[in-house]
């Protein structure tokens, strides 16, 4: 240890440019790596998310390009007859999110999920406590029963009563937790796989058509944004868009998932592509860079190094005094990967955004700790890459007394 | 008398280059003897010191040190023998600039045990009174002059206290004050701790107060 230490503090690091250099290098290539790995890895969560949407006859509502819902045109009648046209015709599955409310006791806002029954088995929610809801009842005004994310069961365990103002409504409710849902549950988007929702601030309240029948205009547009159509066929599709564009003068496109995820693939594939391709080049820019470095420094050290070599260093203890200045560095860089991973995760939970505020493990989520995994394995190979380059530009030095005077 | 070098060189050649050294070279050295090195530039003087000292092993022949052949001792094994059985004093010193004096004699100290070190620092403490220079160990090399930073050489060879010590031209660019301080300790040490010499010099003088003159022609 003592030899490493000489080495490491009072002969490396006095040539702190170049140990600096070397940070700098090694920190962005583990993030790089971390980066791409994390998106790969989470389009890959994304796909088998959005499967059980991957059906025949499963249709996927997107706004056109170029139409906008003009708002004050709209009238809440005319969504009425479109929400009684769907229900005529289709089976459908209608998921609205975006809307937060207060809740007592809690710092954090919660998002409410508002899903009705088939957009709710489509989801398969995995619960870590409690039971599943139960829409064969009807849900009165008092006690609705609802799932929560495991960040609001610290407050409202199972069975307790959560009262809001419920803000579609506009009028108060009841909840009662019925289920708790595991830690870290996300939903990914349909049209972009790798981005997420997680729930641990979500409560998850069941709808029927008596809420839609109360409901506001703008949760009811909303609905339609992600409907889901399950058995529908293409000549119904477009009866359907011809009712919407004469009701509330906006286009709305349908498209399977495959279709989606065809379409995402696309997009995503080319950019991935062009992505670990200027990955890769910079990569290889920046492990030559660490190369040239490393060999500098040999040169800068050589007089050192051939002294320590005659007066008892070998060539086998070097090569171990490098290697662990090597991980010493990479230590040092992936905890700087680690710690702007934590500072996001913690950004969500200052900024009380409760889309975002994640537990993991340790503050990582499960693909993150996957995507650091590879980054150890891309930071294995190039020590030993530059490691072994290093001793052998050592080895290439003579040692002799010659080269000393 | 034990033999301590026994060497049969057929030859030294260098990579990349046709030229031949040392050819047909014997030497034997028992412990306790001091011999002198003599000879032109390029005969291989340097050389012949690398390859005792363990430090080259590229050459066709044999060569036995302390008992054993060289040739078997494994990188590990050498950096060991190099660091406590052999002391470098080599022509220009060598000292690390960036470290103090004390440092740099004690560098030899790295890579020995904790024990191995609290065990040698009475040696250290009489090596640097006996070369008078023990109020200059907190100082860097070159705040030093050349008289100080040779002595600060020759008691980093020494800190080990080992049993052969090759001096490569120890003396070059010394007045003569300090040639005989550090010629004295070496000789003094030879005599009453058996360690046995072995200097590359260009100083007739210096290489007749040896047991042995051997001159290398090309």
């Amino acid at each position: 240890m003592k030899v490493f230490n000489f080495f490491a503090w009072r002969l490396f690091s006095r040539r702190w440019l170049l140990s600096l250099l070397m940070l700098v290098l090694l920190f962005a290539s583990n993030y790089l790596t971390f980066t791409i790995a994390r998106s790969l890895i989470s389009t890959n969560e994304g796909y088998r998310q959005i499967q059980s949407f991957n059906q025949k006859g499963f249709y996927i509502a997107n706004l056109a390009p170029n139409s906008t819902p003009n708002m004050d045109k709209i009238r809440l009648k005319k969504t009425r007859q479109v929400y009684g046209y769907l229900r005529q015709h289709f089976k459908y599955a209608l998921t609205t999110e975006g809307f937060t409310v207060n809740v007592a006791h809690m710092k954090m806002d919660a998002s409410l999920s508002y899903l009705n029954e088939n957009a709710y088995r489509l989801r398969n929610f995995k619960l870590a406590q409690g039971k599943k809801i139960d829409f064969d009842q009807r849900f009165k005004s008092k006690q609705i029963p609802v799932l929560i994310g495991a960040g609001l069961a610290k407050k409202y365990p199972l069975a307790s009563v959560i009262k809001i103002t419920d803000p579609v409504l506009n009028k108060p409710v009841s909840f009662k937790v019925v289920g708790i849902l595991k830690k870290d549950t996300s939903q990914a988007n349909f049209y972009a796989l790798n981005s997420k929702n997680y729930t641990n601030f979500t409560i998850v309240v069941p709808i029927q058509n008596t809420f839609l029948n109360q409901a506001s205009k703008a949760f009811l547009l909303n609905g339609l944004m992600d409907l889901t159509l399950m058995n529908a066929k293409k000549g119904q599709l477009k009866n359907f868009q011809q009712i919407i564009a004469q009701k509330l003068h906006f286009n709305l496109n349908f498209y399977s998932q495959k279709q989606n995820n065809a379409f995402f693939n696309k997009y995503y594939l080319s950019n991935i592509k062009l992505i670990l391709l200027v990955t890769l080049v910079l990569l290889l820019s920046a492990l030559f860079f660490i190369l040239w470095n490393s060999y500098i420094s040999v040169n800068l050290m050589l007089k050192a190094l051939t002294l320590n070599l005659l007066l008892g260093l070998s060539y086998r203890k070097l090569k171990r005094i490098f290697y662990g200045y090597f991980w010493m560095l990479e230590s040092f860089t992936l905890m700087m990967v680690a710690a702007v991973v934590w500072h996001t995760h913690f950004n969500a939970w200052q900024q009380l955004d409760p889309l975002f505020a994640i537990y993991g493990t340790l503050g990582f989520l499960p693909m993150e700790w996957k995507a650091l995994g590879w980054v150890l394995i891309v930071a294995l190979v190039s020590s030993v890459f530059t490691v072994e380059t290093m001793m052998h530009f050592v080895k290439k030095m003579p040692i002799s007394l010659g080269v000393l005077q | 008398m034990k033999k301590m070098i026994d060497l049969k060189l057929k030859e030294k050649t260098f990579a990349k280059s046709s030229i031949s050294i040392l050819n047909d070279f014997t030497l034997t050295i028992t412990s306790g003897e001091k011999i002198a090195i003599v000879g032109e530039s390029g005969a291989g003087k340097s050389s012949l010191l690398n390859i005792i000292g363990l430090v080259d092993r590229h050459y066709s022949g044999q060569y036995r040190l302390f008992g054993m052949d060289a040739a078997k001792l494994n990188d590990d094994q050498r950096a060991k023998w190099r660091n406590e059985r052999i002391g470098f004093i080599l022509q220009n010193q060598a000292l690390l600039n960036s470290f103090s004096l004390e440092d740099n004699i004690k560098l030899p100290l790295l890579y020995v045990s904790k024990e191995t070190k609290k065990a040698k620092e009475v040696w250290f403490r009489q090596l640097v009174e006996t070369l008078g220079i023990e109020s200059l160990l907190k100082k860097k090399p070159f705040k030093c002059s050349g008289g100080e930073r040779a002595r600060a050489a020759l008691a980093r060879g020494l800190i080990m206290q080992p049993q052969l010590v090759l001096a490569d031209e120890p003396t070059a660019s010394l007045d003569d004050k300090n040639k005989d301080i550090m010629m004295e300790l070496l000789f003094k040490l030879n005599q009453i701790n058996n360690m046995t010499l072995i200097t590359v010099t260009h100083d007739l003088a210096i290489a007749q107060r040896h047991d042995c003159v051997i001159t290398i022609e090309r």
